[in-house]
């Protein structure tokens, strides 16, 4: 038994480390699959279609979706519905904390135009007045 | 029984070596060929809100009007809405010095899709024409067509 303990290892133990870049690639596998970036749901819209859409800088936009219910036009601002009067507060305080906001009007296509109109009265009275129709791009006309 | 073959112990491998240029290159790939969704649209500026009106020359002025059917009327003139950019272009040709503002105004239930059409044709012209692109929309009329 004695003779047993006395035993010392002399060299150093040494970790395999072969396998950390297995570990740290299934590390970035696992977060890769399990991130859910944090986006906007908005409404549900059917965009339109234009020739001349261009890409617009994400960097100072801001959403606003305009669907419509019935008769009702429906309005939703960071994905909350808000009645069309108070567009202007909303976009007011926007523009306060970013003054190259450019707001991003999400309509679906088969709106009424006067939900829309109502928007822009709002924008203009915000002073917001760079505006991006958003549209999806096409090629040419069907 | 003596005989009998001495068994081979030897484990199979497969070589790993190479599995992170696999890895990687994969990396490279996918990095390559995923795009973040961008956004695309019409970029408008809208007028200001201001207690005085600008006065411009009525001349100047084409009213594109869009009924609630999506008939569109430049000056009283029915155009079929897909050729709205010609006969913008053929507008701003004959234009001399000032260039053209077009307005466009809807009608109240008009669709929100028939005015992008509009715009987008009129932004075409524009284009074409290589003009100092104006464009303005007008508070909806109300439907009587």
């Amino acid at each position: 038994m004695k003779k047993h303990f006395e035993k010392v290892e002399e060299s150093s133990p040494a970790i395999q480390t072969t396998t950390t870049s297995d570990i740290v690639f299934l590390l970035l596998i696992f977060f890769m699959v399990t991130t859910v970036f944090r986006t906007e749901q908005g409404l549900r819209i059917d965009l339109p279609n234009a020739l001349a859409a261009k890409k617009i800088e994400t960097k100072n936009l801001s959403h606003v979706w305009i669907g419509y219910d019935g008769d009702k036009g429906v309005v939703s601002i960071d994905d909350r519905i808000v009645p069309i009067g108070q567009i202007k507060s909303i976009v007011e305080q926007k523009k306060r904390v970013n003054p190259n906001l450019i707001v991003s009007i999400m309509a679906d296509r088969n709106t009424p135009y006067w939900i829309s109109n109502d928007v822009f009265g709002q924008l203009i009275k915000a002073n917001a007045l760079h505006v991006s129709l958003s549209a999806r791009k096409i090629n040419a006309i069907k | 029984m003596l005989f009998k073959r001495k068994k081979t112990l030897r484990k199979p491998e497969i070589p790993t070596a190479s599995l992170g240029d696999i890895t990687f290159l994969m990396l490279i790939f996918f990095l390559v060929t995923s795009s973040f969704n961008t956004e695309m649209g019409l970029q408008i500026v809208l007028p200001e809100e201001s207690k005085e009106t600008i006065s411009v020359l009525s001349k100047n002025i084409v009213h594109v009007r869009i009924n609630r059917f999506g008939d569109v009327r430049i000056e009283n003139d029915p155009v079929e809405w897909n050729a709205v950019s010609e006969k913008a272009i053929e507008l701003l040709n004959q234009s001399r010095g000032d260039s053209l503002i077009f307005s466009i105004i809807p009608t109240r239930s008009a669709k929100y899709d028939y005015m992008i059409r509009v715009f987008d044709q009129l932004k075409i012209a524009f284009e074409k024409t290589q003009k100092k692109e104006k464009i303005s929309l007008s508070p909806a009329e109300d439907d009587e067509m």
